[in-house]
């Protein structure tokens, strides 16, 4: 397993027991916990009222930043609303269940296993609301806008910068998916920028994350096959369009030991609503695929270091003395045998 | 790094199945073989037969190859990654690692040239820590999609399971996955938890006989206060499989339509039941017909029925448990008496509560009325050895409750048990944590506090 799926295999799992127990004529009970990523849970329930209505409800730890991204018109509701209501069956329920950040209401006689995948793509589409607003955003600069001076990869320099000067403040969307760590996306005339901060717990980590991280930036310079991909920027330092967000004086602790992950996604990353779902799943899932292959790569070493020890273990054995050897030499008395030929122990 | 309070993971490895859930629900999210299916080879040829085999395997999945289940394998093909590992160190070796399937994938493409199958846990025990990392780490991120850094996880082990194991696990679970806090409990004590939910059990305590039937061997494990009782462990040759077979032996003898494995087992787990007197039901069968059976057969594509007669496989089956000899010729003690010796070979102070708390889990133990008449036998066994001493002695006995519990959850009981205990406030405290294991390094899981509950 390479990459990780953008769909949750458990939840596809739930819906289709659900469905085909509801065609045999015997619907199950539900009240199981699911999770994703990113303290993510999902949690799957009969309706109390309507056994045939199921209720999935989500709760993440992202919920909160991206309500609030649009400047608090909580734009998240109507983009799931429109995305889910027109497939058969579903329903946005009027409040969230307790506890939980959104519910959806699905009618068993209704489900198609298109559906299902849609449910099982939920996390996705929540986190995809602020690089929705990113690319709509980008749309608009960029006919105000139209690029017609080459700019330098990377960083921003002034000609961009005085492009979206005028709300540079309002244009950084936030999310906050973990404690420590929080993805920024940038969008301006000519391109959408998408950083990642990193922060390792684990010494451990730290030094595999950091190749990896080399790798990340260094694929693109060597490969020539690779050329379309997103340039990818590592650096110790916040970057420049995140200099004026970021708290002042960070220098101590756990802000200290950040690392920051730029992506740079020119329009040919985003064309078309295939390419914008393809680029932004795969974003979402950066980190945890990021931490994936930290593990991967530990597990290998692991069987590596196993595969090792058994062969100094085998050549210690060869260098084993047979202890006979010695004893009859040195001992006095000559040792008792069995009729089998053990030796006697006294 | 507690945002919200995640679900602890529970993973029960048995040598046939896993059981893969979170806490808090009630039945397993994920049961599959413990099978990994590993690339054979690193040549280009065998990853040319990579691409046929997995597309093979997309097809049976529903379609999409993008959100299909098996889908894991396909990036490798398209990507071509030893191309984009251009890095001298990465260069010289591919992904080969991450090249494999897990469950009843792994059974698909092991169907295929390019893969071969193994089980990594034999008779209870992991044997191959490579394979079951990776089986680990797929089951993880693949199946459950959680990051183990925020989750804490309750792992089994059988009972006897050497110290050195549990530090591998440990190893694997903190270094490897950076796991936020580890349990690993005794399988024969979350099957005790697990019978709390039954209503004839009134005092939440951790002494019982577990009866444990699986697939390929019955175990009777007697716990005193979540400790178990290793010296007096039996086991006996007899479980789900060999119930089957005899049902199959039946059916061939009779010379029925259709006497395949699948069959014998689809008419153990739908039609068999344990009589109370096998002669009493000889003659029920005879003078009522009605309690033939009938199994229908059909192909897949629903176009053929082949009718098969249940006859007295009903009742006989299940009764190898209790009168070995009619199926067996070199295994002869019923399962009443090995778990009457069980229980004599443990220390007098406890044998009383473990006469009192005979506890089923196990697949093969879910036969109607299996508990019922375990029940009898053993009582019987014990009165006649009461009676007898009371001859001896002359003086009178008090009695000794023989009592065994079935419950509803009798069939995943072990993960059950672990998911209960797992979902409560304290379980956290009784984990040992990343940081304990920084400081005190794996020796530290070779002790774990028990659940004491009231």
């Amino acid at each position: 397993m390479l990459h990780l799926q953008p769909s949750n295999l458990l939840i596809q799992k739930t819906f289709s027991e659900a469905l085909e127990a509801n065609g045999s004529g015997s619907p199950l009970t539900f009240d199981r916990i699911i999770s994703d990523f990113d303290y993510t849970n999902f949690h799957v329930s009969n309706d109390p009222e309507n056994r045939d209505l199921l209720l999935l409800s989500v709760r993440t730890k992202a919920w909160q930043s991206i309500l609030t991204c649009d400047n608090g018109s909580q734009g998240v509701l109507p983009y799931l609303a429109a995305k889910y209501t027109k497939l058969p069956g579903i329903t946005v329920a009027g409040s969230a269940e307790a506890g939980f950040d959104y519910t959806l209401c699905i009618d068993l006689s209704q489900l198609t296993s298109e559906t299902i995948v849609q449910l099982s793509l939920l996390k996705t589409n929540i986190m995809s609301y602020p690089f929705f607003l990113a690319f709509q955003e980008f749309a608009t600069l960029s006919t105000k806008n139209p690029t017609t001076t080459t700019v330098t990869v990377g960083r921003f320099n002034e000609e961009t910068g005085n492009v979206s000067s005028i709300d540079v403040s309002s244009t950084l969307y936030t999310i906050q998916y973990r404690d420590n760590e929080n993805m920024f996306i940038k969008p301006s005339n000519d391109r959408i920028t998408v950083i990642f901060e990193t922060f390792f717990q684990d010494e451990t980590d730290k030094v595999f994350g950091k190749v990896f991280l080399q790798e990340f930036v260094d694929a693109r310079k060597r490969n020539r096959d690779i050329q379309s991909a997103p340039q990818v920027i590592f650096s110790t330092e916040p970057p420049l369009e995140l200099q004026n967000h970021l708290p002042k004086g960070n220098e101590v602790g756990d802000e200290a030991s950040k690392r920051f992950i730029t992506f740079v996604l020119f329009p040919r990353h985003f064309a078309n609503e295939e390419l914008q779902f393809k680029t932004v799943s795969q974003l979402i899932l950066f980190r945890n695929y990021f931490h994936y292959h930290i593990k991967c790569s530990k597990a290998y070493m692991h069987s590596r270091m196993r595969y090792r020890v058994d062969t100094f273990v085998k050549v210690l054995n060869r260098a084993k003395v047979d202890e006979d050897e010695d004893e009859s030499g040195g001992s006095n008395y000559e040792t008792k045998r069995t009729i089998t030929g053990r030796k006697m122990v006294y | 790094m507690s945002y919200l309070n995640n679900p602890a993971v529970v993973m029960d490895n048995g040598t046939g199945l896993t059981k893969l859930g979170f806490a808090g629900n009630d039945s397993p999210s994920w049961i599959f073989p413990t099978a990994i299916a590993t690339s054979q080879g690193n040549s280009t040829a065998s990853k040319k037969m990579t691409s046929n085999s997995t597309s093979g395997s997309n097809a049976t999945g529903n379609g999409n190859p993008y959100f299909g289940n098996s889908t894991s394998a396909t990036s490798f093909n398209n990507l071509n990654s030893s191309m984009l590992l251009s890095n001298n160190l990465a260069g010289k070796r591919g992904t080969e690692d991450l090249d494999f399937y897990i469950g009843n994938e792994a059974l698909i493409a092991s169907q295929g040239p390019s893969y071969s199958l193994s089980y990594p846990i034999k008779h209870g025990q992991v044997e191959n820590w490579d394979h079951m990392e990776r089986f680990w780490e797929n089951s993880i991120f693949k199946y459950l999609r959680t990051e183990p850094e925020d989750h804490y996880f309750l792992l089994t082990e059988p009972p006897l399971n050497p110290p050195e194991n549990r530090e591998q696990v440990a190893e694997i679970f903190f270094e490897s996955f950076n796991c936020a806090g580890l349990y690993i409990a005794v399988q024969a004590v979350l099957a005790l938890a697990a019978s709390w939910t039954s209503s004839k059990v009134t005092d939440r305590s951790l002494t019982g006989t577990v009866i444990d039937s699986g697939d390929g061997v019955t175990h009777v494990i007697p716990v005193a206060e979540g400790f178990v009782i290793g010296s007096a462990i039996k086991n006996i040759p007899i479980a789900g499989r060999d119930i089957t077979l005899f049902i199959q032996q039946l059916l061939r003898e009779r010379g029925e339509a259709d006497t395949s494995l699948r069959t014998a087992e689809r008419i153990k787990q739908e039609h068999c039941y344990v009589c109370p007197d096998i002669v009493k039901e000889f003659n029920k069968f005879d003078k009522n017909p009605d309690k033939f059976a009938q199994f229908i057969v059909e192909n897949q594509e629903k176009t053929q029925k082949k009718v098969v007669d249940v006859g007295y496989e009903r009742f006989l089956a299940p009764e190898i448990f209790f009168n070995p000899e009619i199926a067996s010729s070199d295994f002869l003690t019923p399962l009443p008496t090995t778990v009457d010796h069980t229980i004599q070979a443990c220390p007098i102070d406890v044998r009383k509560a473990l006469y009192n708390n005979i506890v089923l889990s196990g697949g093969s133990t879910m036969f109607k009325d299996f508990g019922r008449r375990l029940q009898r036998d053993i009582k019987s066994i014990v009165n006649n050895r009461i009676a007898q001493s009371e001859l001896l002695s002359g003086t009178k006995s008090t009695g000794v409750d023989v009592s065994v519990i079935s419950h509803r959850k009798q069939r995943n009981a072990v993960w059950f048990g672990g998911s209960l205990l797992a979902q409560t406030a304290e379980f956290k405290s009784y984990c040992h944590t990343k940081q304990d294991y920084d400081e005190y390094g794996p020796e530290i899981v070779r002790n774990f506090s028990l659940f004491n509950m009231v």
